[in-house]
């Protein structure tokens, strides 16, 4: 029970950090127009982020872990917020709690429970058994071990994982071992049924966002609801909410960043571009395909900088230039800590990029194309949701490509190339590289593709349901 | 419009309550779940291992010291099985000149011995 309670309070204190780094990151317009539970997914899954990249600084320069050496901090960080605010001398209080009443319409609360059924069937699966499954005990669950039992990352960490645990992956970044370490920090013991708490927590903090950004944008709360409810009944999204890997992570954190950009391209508020870029580098730290969709992230934001660069006031040139700098400086830096531990992925590595690769790697694309058909076209894991997004493609080719919506449909092209790039040049066997990691990949790019056909669809009057 | 919406929920909804379905009926794991949920935390650990496994690794883990280095043997490299017992015995070690031989038999039974 005490441990349930201690749970309980570290979501909370992350909750409360993860809030606090927001309000910093909102700007001078501070989190008005931000609802609820938008505050709410993001300071989670921000707060999170930034305690593990904490967590790792801590490492570095030699600090163990305890509740209080993680949380002292932000302590600092918590008396500058409430100085900002208190200087600010707004009489309005922070819109924390801010619940506009609303009449729900019976389309709309069927939906919210088939939601909260999905959610609390996750919950479940999670924590109905401990660390389990093959990753998540080989890659995520022993690393967390190994730097919990060692009270933080020491300088054997990495060469005990690369010579002790093949297939470890000791190259991986580490924001997922590091949350299941601030759990079991917080819970002052191991406990590797309820750290599972946090993937499925991590599910719903992030529905709690993608349905705000979708009724900031739609302004219809019932087309929100719908393709939240589309995203978080897709088979392979909600089981990998409750396995305990990465995959679903870097979706959530590479679709954050995209989710804000667009708003970003619409409205000009540094706020939401501070949002995106912090999502976008803790996607970086998430999983190595993260530093690919980080670089998917900045393409499309440069392609559109340089489109628009008319509309671009003078005041807001500092993030233009410090968005992909920020970016390419989190590769870099995460990439020179590898490179300087010798640490290599064996799947993909940039030594693979050659031209020997290139031209053997070209035959590879019959059996890349006749996987990923199956992926699309089989309902097992996806229902069919690929079928839809192929269908909205066609039908709706020139909304495709028109206003702000191009910009996330080359995210798909760029996606495609970038992961296909990967498969082509590995000198890992296909067959192995492609059965093992297809369907992760795919999750990467769901919550995006939701999103856009959201934004494609809108213009219809699906709210007449 | 609307109709087609309707039609593609109707769809999507159907699938989803299938494949729900195939997961607790099909592949059994409602049957999992009512005995799990009895279970504490060893218990369960043992349930989703394997009881006659985790037993073994119980005991073998009892047996060596924390710094202990250990082998197994008959386990399929990647394999599930041996990717749990390194995580479950950890921080005892999985190393060469290893203390400790932990064999799987080809009858499905285990053996462990000090070198």
């Amino acid at each position: 029970m005490i441990s349930i309670i201690l749970l309980i309070l570290c979501v909370l204190v992350t909750t409360l950090i993860g809030w606090n780094v927001l309000f910093l990151l909102s700007g001078r317009k501070g989190l008005a127009g931000f609802s609820f539970l938008e505050q709410a997914g993001l300071s989670y899954l921000l707060g999170t982020g930034v305690i593990t990249v904490q967590m790792f600084i801590m490492s570095i320069i030699g600090i163990g872990y305890t509740r209080f050496s993680i949380f002292i901090p932000w302590v600092v960080v918590m008396m500058g917020t409430g100085l900002i605010i208190w200087r600010s001398g707004s009489k309005k209080p922070v819109p924390i709690l801010a619940f506009p009443p609303r009449v729900w319409r019976p389309f709309e609360l069927v939906l919210i429970c088939l939601i909260t059924l999905q959610t609390l069937y996750n919950f479940f699966r999670a924590l109905i058994r401990p660390i389990e499954a093959h990753d998540a005990v080989a890659i995520y669950g022993i690393k967390s071990k190994m730097i919990y039992l060692a009270g933080g990352i020491t300088g054997e960490f990495f060469t005990k994982l690369a010579s002790n645990f093949h297939g470890a992956h000791p190259d991986y970044p580490l924001l997922v071992p590091l949350s299941e370490v601030w759990v079991y920090t917080f819970l002052g013991q191991f406990n590797d049924i309820l750290v599972k708490a946090i993937f499925p927590l991590s599910y719903l903090a992030f529905l709690f966002v993608f349905y705000a950004v979708l009724k900031r944008i739609t302004e219809k709360p019932c087309i929100a609801l719908l393709f939240t409810f589309l995203l978080a009944t897709v088979k392979q999204f909600a089981d990998f909410a409750t396995i305990g890997v990465a995959d679903l992570w870097l979706g959530i954190y590479f679709t954050i960043g995209i989710l804000y950009l667009y708003l970003w391209f619409a409205e000009k508020k540094a706020g939401f571009l501070n949002i995106s870029l912090l999502s976008i580098i803790l996607a970086v730290w998430t999983k190595n395909e993260g530093m690919l969709l980080a670089l998917i992230a900045v393409i499309i934001f440069l392609i559109y900088v340089a489109a628009n660069f008319g509309k671009i006031k003078k005041q807001e040139l500092a993030g233009v230039f410090a968005y992909p700098l920020l970016v390419i400086l989190a590769i870099f830096s995460w990439s020179a800590f590898k490179h300087g531990l010798g640490l290599v992925n064996e799947n993909f590595n940039f030594s693979m990029v050659n031209f020997g690769n290139l031209m053997s790697g070209l035959s590879k694309i019959p059996a890349i194309l006749y996987e990923y058909q199956k992926q699309f076209f089989g309902p097992n894991r996806w229902n069919i949701i690929w079928i839809l997004f192929f269908v909205v493609f066609v039908k709706e080719f020139k909304r495709v490509f028109s206003g702000d919506i191009k910009y996330v449909t080359l995210i798909f092209l760029l996606f495609a190339l970038g992961y296909g790039s990967m498969y082509i040049f590995s000198t890992v066997g296909l067959g192995f590289f492609l059965t093992t990691t297809g369907s992760r990949f795919l999750l990467h790019i769901l919550p995006v593709t939701v999103f856009w056909m959201a934004l494609i669809l809108d213009k219809h009057e699906l709210t007449r349901i | 419009m609307k109709n087609i919406v309707i039609i593609l929920l109707v769809i999507w909804c159907v699938l989803w309550v299938h494949f729900i379905a195939r997961d607790l009926y099909g592949k059994g794991n409602l049957k999992d779940y009512k005995i799990l949920i009895k279970c504490n935390a060893e218990e369960k650990r043992g349930f989703v291992y394997g009881r006659r496994f985790f037993e073994f690794l119980k005991f073998a883990k009892k047996q060596m010291p924390k710094n202990a280095r250990f082998e197994l043997v008959g386990f399929k490299e990647h394999a599930i099985d041996g990717r749990r017992a390194m995580y479950y015995l950890y921080p005892r070690l999985r190393a060469k000149n290893p203390e400790y031989i932990l064999t799987k038999l080809d009858n499905g039974e285990y053996s462990f011995k000090k070198r």
